[in-house]
C-alpha cells in the first residue's frame, strides 16, 4: 500500500515538473518575442467605452484597440468638434482590431465617430534613455 | 382648447402618479442596499416604472413642443432628463459605473432624435422627419449592441426590435398629437407605455439570471 502511494506521489511530482517546465518555457517565449518587438498597449472597446480610457506610453509604442461590442466603433484622433488627423480607424466591428504606432510625443485625444460620447486619450512621453 | 387642457391635466396626473411610483420603487431605501436592488421583483418594478415614466414624460414634452408651449416643454424635458439619469443609475447599480456613464449619453441620444422628429412634424419638414426616423432606426442597433455587451444572453437584434417598437409607438403618439387627434394620442400613449413592459421584464430577468447571487428570487 505504501509503495503504491509513494509511486503515485512520484508520478504527480514528475507530472508537475514537466507541466511546470512547459509553463516556464511558454513564459520565456512570450517575453522574448515581446522584447524583440516594439512595446504594445491594449485597449478594449467594451460597453461603449474605451478601457482604459487614459493611457500614458513611451514613444514608439503600438496601441491595439479591440472592439468587443457588437456594433461598429471608430478610433478617431481629435474631438467631435475638432479632428486631429493623426489617425482614424474608420468603423470596425466586433472582434476586429485597430493598430497604431505612436512615433511622436504628445497628447492624442480620440473619440468614436458613431458615438461621440465615447472618448479616450493617449499621452505619448519621450522614451527613457 | 378644452380638450387640450384636459389632456395636459391628464398627463400631469399620470406624471405625478408615475413619478411617485417610480421614486418609491427606485429610490425607496427599504428596498435597496447600497444603491442596488436586493430583490428580483424590485429590479423588475423599478425598470418598468422608469421606462413607463419615460413614455409619459416624452409624450408631455412632444405635446408641449407641438403646441409651442415653450415653458411647459422645458419643464417636461427637464423631468424627462431626470428620468434618464435615474435609468442610468439603475443600469449602473447592476453593471457598474462605466456602464452607467456610457448608458446616459446613449439613452439621451434617442430623445434628441425624437425632438428632431417632433420639430420636423411641427414644421411640416418631411426631410427632417425622415432623417430623424433613420437616425432612430440606426439607434435601435446601437442600443441592442449595448444591452448585448452588458447581458450577452440578450441577442442584439432582439433588443433592437424591441426598441424599434418603442420608437414606432412613440412616433404614433407624436403623429396623433400633431393631427390634434386627442383620443388617438391618448390611446397611443397607453400602447407605448404598455410596450415598455416588453423591454423591462426580459431585461430584468436577464440581469437576475446573470447575477444570481445579487438578487433574491422573490
Ligand atoms: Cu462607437
Amino acid at each position: 500500500m505504501k509503495i503504491v502511494l509513494e509511486s503515485f506521489s512520484l508520478l504527480i511530482l514528475i507530472f508537475l515538473f514537466i507541466f511546470g517546465l512547459d509553463l516556464y518555457r511558454d513564459g520565456i517565449t512570450n517575453a522574448e518575442s515581446q522584447s524583440s518587438k516594439t512595446e504594445t498597449e491594449n485597449i478594449d472597446i467594451k460597453l461603449f467605452s474605451f478601457k482604459p480610457d487614459m493611457v500614458e506610453i513611451p514613444v514608439g509604442t503600438t496601441v491595439v484597440w479591440t472592439n468587443s461590442d457588437a456594433i461598429e466603433h471608430s478610433v478617431t484622433n481629435g474631438t467631435p468638434d475638432k479632428l486631429g488627423g493623426a489617425f482614424d480607424s474608420d468603423f470596425f466591428t466586433e472582434g476586429q482590431t485597430f493598430t497604431f504606432t505612436f512615433d511622436k510625443p504628445g497628447t492624442y485625444p480620440y473619440f468614436c465617430k458613431r458615438h461621440n460620447s465615447m472618448m479616450g486619450e493617449i499621452k505619448v512621453v519621450p522614451a527613457i534613455p | 382648447m378644452r380638450h387640450k387642457s384636459f389632456l395636459t391635466l391628464f398627463l400631469m396626473l399620470a406624471l405625478a402618479l408615475s413619478l411617485s411610483i417610480g421614486s418609491k420603487s427606485f429610490a425607496g431605501g427599504d428596498h435597496m442596499t447600497d444603491g442596488s436592488f436586493s430583490k428580483a421583483s424590485d429590479l423588475r418594478l423599478a425598470l418598468n416604472s422608469l421606462l413607463r415614466e419615460h413614455v409619459f414624460l416624452a409624450a408631455a414634452a412632444t405635446d408641449a413642443a407641438l403646441g409651442e408651449r415653450n415653458a411647459e416643454f422645458q419643464a417636461a424635458a427637464g423631468s424627462l432628463d431626470a428620468n434618464s439619469v435615474d435609468l442610468s443609475k439603475a443600469v449602473g447599480s447592476v453593471y457598474g459605473l462605466d456602464a452607467e456613464k456610457a448608458f446616459l449619453p446613449l439613452w439621451r441620444k434617442h430623445i434628441g432624435f425624437f425632438v428632431d422628429y417632433t420639430v420636423g412634424v411641427a414644421a411640416n419638414d418631411k426631410a427632417k422627419q425622415e432623417k430623424a426616423v433613420a437616425d432612430l432606426v440606426q439607434y435601435t442597433k446601437d442600443f441592442g449592441a449595448f444591452i448585448h455587451s452588458a447581458s450577452p444572453s440578450h441577442p442584439t437584434n432582439v433588443v433592437a426590435e424591441l426598441v424599434k417598437t418603442h420608437v414606432l409607438t412613440l412616433k404614433a403618439v407624436v403623429d396623433a398629437q400633431a393631427a390634434k387627434n386627442w383620443a388617438k394620442a391618448d390611446s397611443e400613449i397607453r400602447t407605448a407605455a404598455g410596450h415598455m413592459q416588453m423591454i423591462a421584464d426580459p431585461l430584468a430577468q436577464a440581469i437576475v439570471n446573470q447575477f444570481p447571487n445579487k438578487f433574491a428570487q422573490r
